[in-house]
């Protein structure tokens, strides 16, 4: 408003203007001429305001992808990349190659908010930024997660029975994959060792469940682990992707001491983006399913059974709700595209574990429901919430990446 | 004080005035050149924030709070020649040999030196540099993306001549076929890394970043855009005036050609038409050193995204438009986004252009813009006519300087371009009574009717001509007949000798006319034209319109 009164003010000068200037107030050219040599009295340099000058500053900074991805000579500090449940987590880390082709070394150390602690150290070779389609990768691996949840074993678990065991473990891995358009495979070996031990919190897991009923918590051996997996990634090029990816997963887990804990775990995943007319609605659907297979006369360790329930599984559940030998998870979702960068999503998930093949099926299904608000670039989800509802009550996930 | 002096006299001027400012005609109307070339000392450099622009134009309100008409149209309703528009080839066509050649005054740098790389970036992932060539010009070098070539750099140079052309100032950029041994470093230049961190440029690492641009016969196809002539002061905004430029008096959302070049940007798919991509320059001319403004970057422009194809999305829709998203909410996937439906040619050096689903008042850039907002019916139609000017033919000749290795991609473009211009200008000059090109020959009032001349409408029209004296003294109108109505496009002006020895000092002979048309009822608006008597001769001096009522834009 005020710049509008300054112009009528000025193109309303003509005479007197003109005159003090010299300029010929009786014409067009006269009268502009009168208005800029009266401007010209008046000149002030020309700046931004503060408010944008700040702005600037904040643009140049480095944040968040110089410092977290490059950070400083290689030192860098890590926000997320603990399981889902596990509270605010932080750390530091330092990265060496990023700007190579033929290797890349990485180590991290997280600590969470409940207390958790990780840390890892990997080295791959080509790195990402390579042409070539086949990739290898030595890594190592530590946790210490203090307070996880157990609610017991089998699809009847009660939420009342609540409670925490502690895991500790050290992995060393080796694995080679072929990534191409359309599929991709791979192969990994590995070494488990851990220690399974009370809860921080309480009540830990053998107040309240019998040994028989914990398999693999009085004693953990060491595992040997080797397996492979091959997607077919039937993804178009479009933005979202639409299409279908199949993914089939086979481990081997080898109790290098008494053998008392060997099995064998398979895992199908069949995930279909579907468009409804337009790729602004979307029908996503998971269907994923995982059998966990103990040698004759073995057990499936509890830890490391399938579990049902959290932020990727049913959200109306509490993370590792429901846990068995083996599980069925069914995940749809409808996604409808409100900024070309935000979707909206309303979703229901269900599903269950069990310990026999022969329960397999869609019946007696856990189920969950909820909507959901998605941030994404082209090609990742950057930022997700989800509020779901179950007969347990409501769950809110905040966190980054899909849910499937 | 000396302020406190400036701002009295504008006061006591603007009350002293009043009665001035109703005049609707001075001796040297039409103004043609408007001569904003004052002396200027010299202005600050200035740098605008991205995301400050950006968002303060998305929620905020920027701009004056007038939505009038605009403020530098010259009595005819056209615009000046001035530091920001030289009116081109919609007022006196073009050679071809013009079209094509643009604003370039050589045939870019020289090639017989090396070219020595005294800044880069790495922009993205596809590099950037600034060079000197063996005459010492210095240029701005960018390079296509690596998976699509020929898609930047064909665009920027095709709608660097067509904006010329139209009237905007812009850079001389060609298009280079260059050896990556052409190029060497200048000791101490540094590269901004992906991470936006300086490091030394190496030979090895310019090696590195020129693998990844694509190559014809072993030669990188480059964009080199020369420096403009004068000292860069930043961008302009396309609202206010600066402050330390006198010249600068009229706000730039009321400039009419920053309004529409909402109408070119359309048509050409500019989406990139903000404060960033425009640079005030100080120039010096004729011993006078004043503020000379440019459009910049048209990389991505026509199918273009200028580092990838042109986002789907953008030019249908604003980045982000806070309306549409709760619509879209609501909307519950029923609502589907128009640029969902849209069909893209398959031609990767063209990149997502096309004609079919084109709305030209519904096409948006990619936020916000000011000067866009306050178009009105007649801003749009003084660009709409602009937009019309352009032959096939010619549009063919200026897209062949795009150098498309692919023929039926080139052809393609040209015929997307003249497509949407067809959309683009039938639809602006349909919405007003299109009659212009006023002219007074021995047979009388001659005109034309654009929509039918360049066949936007059916021919069929009629035309009710009202003549009487205007008088500028006391704004008054004097009937001199009833209306005539005529399918010519010829009046027949009145004479007799009382008229004649009647006109002149502040009274104009004034036709109003009316068009009619069975498919066009808003053509009844009147255009009225003032003829002023200089002896014994009548020439056009004013044209009034009535701006056709315009869609907001959000």
């Amino acid at each position: 408003m005020m710049m509008m009164m300054m112009m009528t003010m000025l193109l309303g000068l003509p005479a007197v203007a003109a005159g003090q200037t010299g300029a010929d107030a009786d014409s067009r050219q006269g009268i502009l001429l009168a208005q800029r040599e009266a401007k010209r009295q008046a000149l002030t340099p020309e700046r931004v305001s503060r408010g944008e000058e700040r702005m600037r500053g904040l643009e140049t900074w480095r944040l968040p992808r110089a410092v977290f991805v490059k950070g400083f000579h290689g030192l860098r500090p890590v926000l997320g990349g603990m399981p889902g449940g596990s509270g605010f987590v932080y750390g530091g880390g330092y990265v060496y190659g990023l700007d190579r082709t033929a290797v890349e070394f990485s180590t991290n150390v997280r600590a969470s908010t409940l207390g958790y602690k990780q840390a890892d150290a990997q080295l791959s070779f080509p790195t990402s930024r390579s042409d070539s389609p086949i990739r290898a990768r030595v890594r190592a691996e530590y946790r210490d997660f203090t307070e996880l949840n157990f609610f017991g074993l089998g699809t009847s678990s009660n939420v009342d029975d609540r409670a925490f065991y502690r895991i500790e473990d050290r992995t060393v891995t080796a694995d080679v994959a072929l990534d191409t358009r359309f599929f991709d495979a791979g192969a990994t070996v590995g070494l488990w060792n851990g220690r399974i031990a009370s809860g921080l919190r309480g009540p830990s897991l053998e107040e309240r469940f019998s040994a028989a009923a914990t398999p693999g918590f009085e004693s953990q051996p060491e595992f040997l682990v080797y397996g492979g997996h091959a997607t077919v990634a039937l993804l178009d090029d479009g933005f979202p992707p639409v299409g279908l990816t199949l993914r089939i997963d086979a481990e081997r887990y080898d109790d290098r001491g008494t053998g008392a804990f060997d099995f064998t775990r398979v895992v199908a995943d069949i995930q279909a983006q579907i468009p409804l007319g337009y790729r602004s609605r979307i029908l996503a659907f998971r269907f994923r399913t995982s059998h966990a297979s103990a040698d004759a006369g073995a057990e499936v360790p509890f830890y490391l059974m399938e579990t049902v329930g959290g932020a990727k599984s049913i959200r109306g559940f509490r993370e590792y709700r429901f846990r068995d030998a083996r599980n069925v998870l069914l995940n749809l979702e409808y996604r409808w595209e409100v900024w070309t960068y935000m979707d909206l999503a309303i979703f229901a998930d269900a599903g269950k574990v069990f310990s026999d093949a022969d329960e397999f099926g869609f019946d007696d299904l856990h189920a969950g429901y909820g909507f959901g608000i998605r941030t994404h670039s082209p090609n990742n989800t950057v930022f997700r919430i989800d509020l779901s509802r179950s007969v347990e009550g409501f769950r809110l996930h905040v966190g980054g990446g899909p849910t499937f | 004080m000396g302020k406190l002096l400036v701002i009295a006299g504008i006061a006591f001027g603007l009350i002293a005035t009043v009665g001035a400012q109703e005049r609707k005609f001075y001796p040297d109307d039409p103004l043609r050149l408007d001569r904003d070339s004052l002396d200027t000392p010299e202005p600050a450099e200035i740098e605008l924030g991205d995301l400050y622009d950006r968002f303060g134009h998305i929620f905020g309100d920027v701009g004056s709070d007038a939505w009038t008409e605009a403020a530098n149209a010259n009595t005819l309703d056209e615009v000046p020649d001035s530091s920001w528009f030289t009116n081109r080839h919609g007022v006196e066509r073009m050679s071809v040999e013009a079209l094509v050649r643009g604003p370039d005054s050589g045939d870019g740098p020289d090639l017989s030196d090396p070219w020595t790389i005294f800044k880069s970036k790495s922009q993205g992932l596809t590099p950037g540099f600034e060079i000197t060539d063996a005459r010492g010009d210095r240029y701005i070098i960018k390079f296509d993306p690596l998976d699509i070539p020929e898609l930047a750099s064909a665009a920027e140079i095709i709608s660097t001549k067509l904006f010329y052309a139209i009237g905007y100032h812009a850079p001389e950029n060609y298009i280079v076929l260059v050896d990556p041994e052409q190029f060497v470093i200048e000791p101490g230049t540094t590269l901004e890394d992906e991470f936006g961190d300086e490091v030394g440029l190496t030979r090895r690492r310019l090696d590195r970043l020129l693998n990844r641009v694509g190559r014809t016969n072993g030669l990188l196809r480059v964009t080199a855009s020369k420096y403009l002539s004068g000292l860069p002061l930043g961008p302009f905004r396309y609202y206010g005036t600066r402050s330390d430029d006198p010249n600068d008096v009229i706000p730039h959302e009321h400039r009419r050609e920053l309004r529409g070049l909402r109408v070119f940007a359309a048509w050409l798919n500019h989406d990139d038409t903000r404060a960033h991509n425009t640079q005030d320059v100080w120039v010096e001319d004729e011993g006078r050193r004043y503020i000379r403004h440019f459009l910049l970057d048209f990389g991505s422009t026509l199918g273009s995204g200028s580092i990838e194809a042109q986002l789907p999305n953008l030019s249908y829709q604003y980045w982000l438009d806070p309306a549409l998203v709760k619509r879209n909410v609501a909307g519950f996937g029923f609502r589907v986004p128009p640029y969902r439906k849209v069909e893209f040619p398959d031609f990767p050096a063209v990149g997502r252009y096309e004609a079919d689903a084109y709305d030209p008042h519904g096409w948006r850039n990619d936020y916000p813009n000011p000067a866009f907002e306050r178009m009105t019916g007649r801003d749009a139609f003084w660009a709409a006519k602009i937009v019309a000017r352009f032959t096939p033919e010619e549009i063919a000749a200026i897209v062949a300087t795009g150098q498309y290795s692919d023929p039926a991609a080139e052809a393609y473009l040209v015929e997307t371009i003249v497509a949407r211009q067809h959309k683009t200008a039938g639809f602006y000059l349909n919405l007003m009574n299109p009659l212009d090109e006023f002219a007074v020959t021995a047979a009388g009032l001659a005109f034309a009717n654009l929509s039918e001349r360049y066949g936007y409408a059916e021919p069929g029209a009629s035309y009710e001509i009202a003549w009487s004296v205007y008088d500028d003294a006391d704004r008054s109108v004097a009937p001199l007949s009833e209306a005539v109505t005529t399918t010519d496009t010829l009046a027949a002006i009145p004479s007799g000798t009382d008229l004649t020895q009647s006109l002149g000092g502040d009274r104009y002979l004034r036709a109003e006319i009316r068009t009619h048309h069975a498919g066009h009822p808003a053509w009844r608006e009147p255009v009225t034209v003032y003829l002023r008597a200089s002896g014994d001769r009548l020439a056009v001096v004013g044209i009034d319109r009535v701006s056709a009522p315009l869609e907001p834009m959000r």
